[in-house]
């Protein structure tokens, strides 16, 4: 049986990092509800492997791996039942860059989705390329083109508006 | 828009998770997905199976009175505790595989091979199995009607033996892979596609 200490340990720990949860269910989700479905998800999830974490990673790195993990599943199981996003999901108005940013990501593959989003808050190479299971290597050469594409995609968007 | 930047305001307009919404993930009944957890509890059946049938071919070797049919399930018995060892040692190495802690593709690589060693081995070890526990079985019904003397002299007897067994050990192979992949092919499947991905990037 797990004590109160320990669940309030490991609540108090997922507020303070509810941001990673945040992203990796946005940009995995295929609807506002598919959204809320992952995030239980990823929490029972990480809940569930909390007792086998045994601080030899950084939390955030650990909640990573597992909210990304989660993901990879779901997303994967959710396609084969019904392809694509919903068109009317996270539509990003005209002017809004955090949303327009967020709607290129989720164009990209799913690899390509969790070594820029590992990127972007602040992984080096190595930890990116021991999450994601990638050579090192290669993260570098994958970032560079992940990077040059979204901002193709976002210089694109622009000339049109 | 400069990606880092936008990335890192988000940061502030991330919707943050309350302690009500945590509890809630806590106990939850969504639908579990994870293959690593359906893996590991497919594991825990089979230990769970193992433990199940010893107690039967326990009773069978104290019911039937004939050394030809006690020595067959004494074989099956210790065949069983082999077994129940192999399976609680794979469990625990697939246990102590934590995909979120170490090197991912290197765990993913090693969990996957520990779960299709696991099958194969089964499955070979049951085709020593198989014949025995058919032999067993096959006394253990005809020695209700006669004895094993009577059984062993009678060359009818032992020519079906030997055509059950040789119809039986395929077919029992032939079910426990059937049932292995039916139990464990799809989230194995999952995983290879999962590792299959990793590596593409390379």
């Amino acid at each position: 049986m797990v004590s109160e200490d320990k669940e309030s340990e490991f609540i108090r720990l997922l507020e303070a990092h509810s941001g990673i949860i945040y992203k990796v269910t946005r940009i995995y989700a295929k609807n506002a509800s598919d959204e809320q479905d992952l995030r239980q998800e990823v929490v029972y999830q990480a809940w569930r492997s909390y007792a086998n974490f045994k601080g030899a990673s950084k939390f955030s790195t650990w909640l990573y791996r597992v909210a990304l993990n989660t993901a990879l599943t779901h997303a994967k199981k959710d396609r084969k039942e019904s392809p694509g996003f919903d068109s009317d999901w996270q539509v990003a108005p005209a002017g809004d860059e955090r949303a327009q940013l967020m709607s290129h990501i989720r164009k990209l593959n799913d690899a390509e989705k969790l070594v820029i989003m590992l990127h972007l808050d602040g992984y080096g190479n190595e930890e990116i390329a021991l999450i994601s299971g990638i050579s090192k290597n290669h993260v570098a050469v994958r970032l560079h083109r992940i990077k040059e594409k979204l901002s193709q995609a976002i210089k694109n968007e622009q000339d049109e508006n | 828009m400069k990606i880092e930047e936008t990335w890192k305001s988000m940061d502030n307009e991330a919707e943050s998770l309350s302690g009500a919404d945590i509890r809630a993930g806590l106990s939850a009944k969504v639908k579990r997905r994870d293959p690593v957890q359906k893996l590991n509890k497919r594991l825990a059946w089979k230990i769970f199976f193992t433990i199940l049938f010893l107690p039967l071919y326990f009773g069978a070797v104290f019911y039937v009175e004939s050394w030809l049919p006690q020595l067959l399930f004494i074989i099956i018995i210790v065949a069983h505790l082999i077994g129940l060892v192999f399976f609680i040692r794979r469990y625990q190495r697939a246990k102590s595989l934590q995909l979120g802690e170490n090197d991912s593709r290197q765990t993913l690589k090693l969990y996957i091979e520990n779960i299709k060693a696991t099958l194969r081995q089964e499955e070979l070890g049951g085709l020593i199995l198989y014949p025995i526990a058919a032999a067993g079985g096959f006394f253990f019904s005809l020695l209700e009607k006669m004895s094993l003397e009577e059984a062993l002299a009678d060359n009818r007897i032992l020519i079906t033996l030997l055509i059950l067994m040789i119809i039986l050990t395929p077919l029992s192979h032939w079910l426990a892979r059937w049932m292995n992949r039916k139990t464990f092919g799809k989230y194995l499947k999952e995983l290879e596609e999962r590792l299959r991905l990793i590596e593409s990037e390379d």
